[in-house]
């Protein structure tokens, strides 16, 4: 029906009453009186929690050596590298080897993170050969582990309050020769329940930042050392 | 809504107008009291509180009371180097406190596998079955008293003040007993362990007592 | 509203209780029925995840216990088993390697089960209860011993294993021989010394348990 929805008494009265605005508003055909209430009506939902804030387009560049804030965490990239040896880290096959992002981790919020967020916060890809494949919720391949340079642990719990100086480490097929360069993925994460689960968690993780960084063989002294 | 007539010469407009009023008025009151309802949930911790745990507060040496198991706190040291029982030495930019407990279930054996630690600055600070920060007492047999060190790595501001909790289901603590020490820590104590790096041991769980030094 | 109607002078309107005497005689049964629909999560989640039916056998009986345990692979699996319990008292020797930590006894559960030899059973747990109802579970690894895995059948003819589908080929021992028709076992508990054990209790799936009186 595209003719006017009022009531001809109405218009006839609206007419009548040599107001524009009623008479235009009453001339309006169903279908825009429909799509204007409907707008109204969600409109009016925000009054009980219906709107929610809706994030950036487009992720930014991601800049070296410069600290980005992706919650639940600040990340700073500093470079990537490859090495053929890890102490403390075992590839899955000899003659792989890994591809390491050096990064400072901190926890900005007021509760301990598990090493599984900090895993979707930052993820690699262009990257022919890696031994891991992409994942489906996150962007990107993620880390196989999360060492800390200090000792060579794996980064679980993230603690708020402290500086975190850690390797994302991917492992890749030693047949593909070393990469001269890879796109690193930095996401952030929202904390809410799910749609299915009542949980509360950290999760969504949405790239915020990209950004494509040489890469070049690791010198002996500079990475993730263990403490043997 | 009222089927107009055909015969009447004139359709009752004061009808319609009332009923129209009525169903815009029925609209917003409706809308009303979606947003009012909103505004009480929301306003109000009404889920918190009826869930929340049964928190039973305790300090560092008294023995605690829980629905399944008495728990004894002994005395919290620290260190910027730890040495747990299963891996290679951690060490951190913070400091790493470790807290012995001694656990007595009761009724049943009982797993417990909760642990966190609220610091003096108002973080949480997490522990996980593994990890740098771990808790892993493992099932006690009742009666049995099992022997387990809670390891929390945390920065030096987050130790004066700082609570322990402990509790038995470690994904859910909600409407269950929850035992919070106090565990006394003062500056001093923060500042001497930060400055440490001799590694302080993790000993793995058991039903032996430590040996006391 | 319905526009009122004209009554008889000579009937008086029914009254409110008597317009809704049915509502009212169904409204206690509605809410009992409410109550138990809404509660039947206490049942699922808190009342059938302990030990709750017992089958209970007397002193020197021997009892018949049946049961349709979930296979976990979707299906179920029968036990019928019969259980008589020996003796219970201090272990004479100790398992190997075992080390009683202080304040602690080591308690012998010594049972003689009968079961069809194709049957699985392999899925139990043991555990003894004193007069408190408290109950201490029979570990096999722990205070430095190994005994068997599982305490209900004989550690060298366990008999099958549940169905682990595409691994049973690599799992299974073809020259292993069949599991007995009467079997006897014997296992440590360890229990806070001055307990006194006065039930065995042994279970396949909660709520459902085997509950052996303890003579004496």
């Amino acid at each position: 029906m595209s003719g006017p929805a009022a009531p001809p008494d109405l218009r006839a009265r609206a007419r009548q009453s040599g107001s524009k605005v009623a008479r235009r508003a009453l001339d309006q055909p169903l279908r825009r009186i429909g799509i204007g209430g409907a707008v109204v009506l969600l409109a009016v939902t925000a009054a009980f929690g219906g709107l929610r804030e809706q994030t950036q387009d487009g992720p930014e560049v991601l800049v070296v050596d410069a600290p980005v804030d992706v919650a639940p965490f600040e990340l700073t990239v500093h470079r990537v590298v490859w090495t053929t040896e890890l102490p403390g880290q075992y590839l899955s096959e000899d003659g792989n080897r890994w591809v390491g992002v050096v990064t400072t981790v901190r926890n900005t919020t007021d509760a301990g993170v598990l090493g599984n967020t900090l895993g979707d916060a930052l993820t690699l890809t262009d990257v022919d050969g890696l031994v891991q494949k992409p994942g489906t919720l996150t962007p990107g391949v993620a880390a196989s582990s999360i060492a800390l340079l200090e000792d060579g642990s794996s980064l679980s719990p993230v603690q708020p309050g402290l500086t975190y100086e850690a390797a994302f480490l991917f492992e890749q097929d030693g047949s593909v020769a070393p990469p001269t360069s890879a796109t690193v993925l930095v996401q952030r994460q929202t904390w809410g329940t799910g749609i299915l689960d009542d949980t509360v968690s950290w999760r969504e993780p949405t790239t915020t930042l990209r950004g494509e960084l040489d890469v070049r063989e690791a010198r002996s002294d500079a990475d993730a050392e263990g403490e043997s | 809504m009222s089927v107009p007539e055909p015969t009447a010469p004139v359709v009752p407009a004061t009808r319609v107008r009332r009923s129209r009023g009525q169903t815009v008025g029925a609209a917003a009151a409706v809308l009303a009291a979606l947003a009012v309802g909103h505004v009480v949930v929301s306003a109000f911790p009404v889920d918190d509180r009826v869930s929340a745990p049964f928190v039973r507060p305790t300090v560092v040496g008294e023995t605690v009371e829980l629905r399944y198991a008495r728990l004894t706190v002994g005395e919290p040291t620290g260190s910027t180097v730890v040495s747990p029982a299963a891996s290679s030495l951690l060490s951190t930019p913070g400091v790493f406190l470790t807290v012995p407990l001694t656990i007595v279930a009761s009724g049943q054996p009982r797993l417990l596998s909760f642990a966190e630690l609220l610091g003096g600055d108002g973080r949480t600070y997490t522990v996980f079955t593994s990890g740098r920060s771990s808790f892993l007492a493992g099932t006690a047999q009742p009666g049995v008293p099992r022997y387990a060190t809670v390891s929390v790595e945390v920065p030096p501001e987050a130790l004066p003040g700082a609570h322990l909790r402990i509790g038995l289901n470690q994904e859910d603590q909600r409407a269950d007993d929850l035992a919070d020490i106090d565990l006394g820590l003062t500056q001093a104590d923060a500042d001497a362990w930060a400055a440490q790096d001799t590694p302080v041991p993790v000993p793995p769980r058991s039903d032996e007592p430590p040996e006391q030094p | 509203m319905s526009t009122p109607t004209v009554t008889s002078p000579r009937e008086a309107p029914a009254g409110w209780w008597r317009r809704n005497r049915w509502a009212l005689v169904a409204l206690p049964v509605a809410l009992a029925l409410a109550l138990v629909a809404s509660g039947d999560r206490v049942r699922t989640l808190w009342w059938e995840q302990d030990l709750r039916r017992p089958t209970t056998v007397a002193a020197g009986g021997t009892g018949d216990f049946h049961q349709r345990v979930y296979d976990g692979v979707g299906g179920t699996l029968p036990i019928d088993v019969q259980v008589r319990l020996d003796e219970v008292g201090d272990a004479t020797t100790l398992p190997d390697e075992m080390e009683l930590p202080d304040g602690t006894r080591a308690v012998q559960v010594d049972l003689t089960l009968s079961a069809d030899p194709d049957s699985v059973i392999s899925g139990c747990v043991l555990a003894v209860r004193d007069a408190n109802g408290a109950r201490y579970d029979y570990v096999a690894n722990a205070w430095g011993a190994f005994q068997a895995v599982i305490p209900c059948v004989p550690e060298d003819t366990p008999g099958p294993r549940a169905s682990l589908g595409e691994l049973d080929d690599k799992l299974s021992d073809p020259e292993e021989p069949p599991r007995p028709d009467t079997w006897s076992v014997s296992r440590v508990v360890v229990v806070p010394e001055g307990t006194e054990v006065t039930e065995v209790v042994l279970w396949w799936q909660k709520p459902q348990y085997l509950l052996l009186e303890v003579p004496g």
